[in-house]
């Protein structure tokens, strides 16, 4: 099902180091090991550093993956997979929007530890094992690595800008 | 982790996530200047991780990988250790860290991937001929301090830390 865009959330660098943080010490108080991390690139590239980092993993990979066109959830292919069967690992991505991509990693990676995201939205909930914040499905993440921060008009002038009646709920 | 106590470094440059972003934004835009395409990147774990991340996005490329290597003992750059390789030369990849600091990561990387092109966002002077292009330089005896290694703490005052001036606040380093 596909959702009309409504709202975005811009999320900054801090916040998901503090979110995948909070991610990391779950992972420790629910007592899980991991030989490894598998991150799915690219979203899933600076939570897995993170995640590495916290829980002391020097053996981090990647499944690279190419999902989204734009806004929409398109086809999902795999331009490199990981040897073997996710036996032992830890497999992190940013979001789990619709779910897509996590069955498809789960169906490549059967024997993971665990699948874990710092977001997920409704949809793509129940295909994470651990998560930290879920959003509504029609909110847009923006994650830090696709922003940058730009001088923006003051809030009054833009909502006499008719021409940008979006300016302001953003 | 060792703390100032350590004499061998005698300033610390924290390095924010938004500043490693801006720096590795920088390093974007001079492979793209210089004409410099690419058919994939190669993280060299787990430093160059992040600043992978941001490369890939800025370059389009969707192929991302990762070469692990062990080395930092706390401060002290100690044995490395390979982890994880990636197959073949490294032919038409970017392979990226986060920092040149002795040169002996990027030299055992650039041993096992000939034809890649390596570059580091940060060198100290030991480091800088071992890579093929950065964006910033910093003395071989200053710590940096990257993002992913901090967390915000409670600080005493500087007036505080150090009562008529025993001592110098950290912020002269």
């Amino acid at each position: 099902m596909e959702h009309p865009i409504r709202t975005t959330l811009a999320v900054t660098w801090d916040r998901l180091h503090d979110d995948t943080r909070r991610l990391a010490a779950r992972l420790i108080q629910d007592r899980r090991r991991f030989d490894g991390i598998i991150a799915i690139s690219r979203g899933g590239m600076v939570p897995a550093a993170i995640l590495a980092r916290e829980l002391e993993l020097r053996l981090v990979d990647t499944i690279s993956i190419a999902s989204y066109q734009d806004r929409q959830q398109g086809e999902v292919e795999v331009l490199k997979g990981v040897a073997g069967d996710g036996k032992g690992m830890l497999i992190v991505d940013d979001l789990s929007d619709t779910g897509a991509t996590a069955r498809m990693v789960r169906k490549l990676l059967p024997e993971a530890a665990a699948f874990v995201t710092v977001y997920v939205k409704p949809e793509g909930r129940d295909c994470v094992d651990i998560f930290i914040s879920e959003v509504p499905q029609d909110c847009w993440i923006l994650f830090p690595w696709d922003t940058s921060a730009q001088h923006v008009a003051p809030m009054a002038l833009a909502a006499a800008d008719r021409s940008r009646p979006d300016t302001i709920a953003d | 982790m060792a703390g100032p106590q350590d004499r061998q470094f005698h300033g610390t440059l924290p390095v924010s996530w938004d500043r490693l972003h801006h720096d590795t934004r920088l390093l974007a835009s001079q492979l793209i200047l210089d004409g410099r395409s690419f058919d994939g990147i190669i993280a060299v774990s787990r430093g160059g991780l992040m600043a992978a991340a941001v490369l890939a996005r800025e370059l389009e490329l969707r192929l991302v990988d990762t070469v692990c290597v062990g080395s930092y003992r706390g401060r002290v750059q100690g044995d490395l250790q390979v982890i994880k390789s990636v197959p073949g030369a490294g032919r038409g990849m970017l392979v990226i860290d986060d920092l040149a600091d002795t040169g002996a990561t990027a030299r055992l990387v650039r041993g096992m991937l000939p034809e890649a092109f390596l570059v580091a966002i940060y060198v100290k002077p030991s480091g800088r001929g071992n890579v093929d292009m950065f964006v910033t330089e910093v003395p071989q005896d200053c710590w940096l301090l990257f993002p992913w290694d901090r967390a915000p703490r409670n600080m005493p005052s500087l007036v505080m830390e150090f009562p008529e001036g025993q001592g110098r606040p950290a912020e002269a380093d």
